[in-house]
């Protein structure tokens, strides 16, 4: 039985692990998706991005999505411990966030959001 | 036959971390799907452990750099302004010298870099997160995968996830090279 549950709680583990650090590269995905759509369409949002000239905004964007990722993943992975979390929920909430990342560095995808954004202006 | 320093540090950014990256996959991906109880023996799985925990951070520091210094180094020549006195809207030779500026001046080039470098320059950076979250679940958890196949198979669909980012990163980089190289 005793080893029954140790083996059982390092299978919750895992799951609880694999989920948050999913959902965490979701985030990360998903705010470069978000700010590469910003900086397109918002002069102001691209001034505030460009942390190292000769990169351009591209410093700021991929610096900004690295932060959000480690820092979720710090954050998800302390206060999620523990808990018991259905690692295909995670999963799935984690896929959304890549897909809508991967999707908004796709400059047919993005462009359209730009448009949209500078159209409401 | 000699090389600029950009030409190195170009070659260093997508032959050399780009493409030890793409190479590599192959084996993790085989290691990853081999780790089956069915498949292997006890001594086989830790012997094959050992060899994926090393590979899949050593796969992660591989990414990190490739994206590190294709941003930092290798982009910021891509993308440098012209001078004034540079004709901006003619593919001179002297254009050849602003990669960025001499794909936008033709018609049949400007989409190497309006999708091309667009697209690259950002989905790139996905590969690393999705790489380390493989490093760090196979260094933590390597033993119970052998026992979660569903849990191992989220893993090795985040590896190819992570394997495909990257190798379409690479293939528009080495196209776009050789449209416009950095010289």
């Amino acid at each position: 039985m005793a080893t029954t549950t140790k083996t059982d709680n390092a299978m919750s583990v895992l799951e609880n692990e694999l989920g948050t650090a999913i959902v965490a590269s979701g985030i990360g995905a998903a705010v470069l998706g978000i700010l590469v759509v910003l900086n397109d369409a918002y002069a102001a949002v691209n001034g505030m991005l460009v942390w190292v000239k000769p990169v351009g905004a591209l410093s700021g964007k991929t610096g900004i999505s690295v932060i959000a990722f480690l820092a979720s993943w710090a954050i998800l992975h302390f206060t999620m411990r523990g808990r018991s979390v259905k690692l295909d929920t995670m999963l799935i909430v984690g896929g959304i966030l890549l897909a809508v990342g991967i999707l908004l560095t796709f400059p047919p995808v993005f462009e359209v959001f730009v448009d949209m954004l500078k159209g409401g202006e | 036959m000699q090389i600029t320093s950009r030409e190195f540090w170009t070659l260093t950014h997508g032959m050399f971390f780009g493409a030890m990256y793409l190479l590599a996959f192959g084996g993790g991906f085989a290691g990853l799907y081999s780790l089956r109880p069915q498949f292997i023996t006890a001594e086989g799985i830790s012997e094959r452990l050992m060899r994926l925990r090393w590979g899949t951070v050593v796969m992660a520091a591989l990414v990190w750099l490739t994206v590190i210094v294709g941003t930092y180094v290798v982009y910021p020549w891509y993308r440098a302004a012209p001078p004034e006195t540079v004709d901006k809207a003619t593919q001179s030779e002297q254009l050849r010298e602003y990669p960025r500026y001499w794909l936008l001046a033709g018609e049949s080039t400007a989409a190497w870099h309006t999708f091309g470098m667009e697209f690259k320059e950002h989905v790139a950076w996905i590969a690393p997160l999705l790489a380390t979250i493989v490093a760090f679940v196979v260094v933590r958890h390597g033993d119970e995968l052998t026992k979660n196949e569903h849990a191992r198979r989220i893993v090795i669909g985040l590896f190819i996830l992570s394997f495909a980012l990257a190798g379409i990163a690479g293939l528009l980089g080495a196209l776009i090279t050789k449209a416009a190289p950095v010289v």
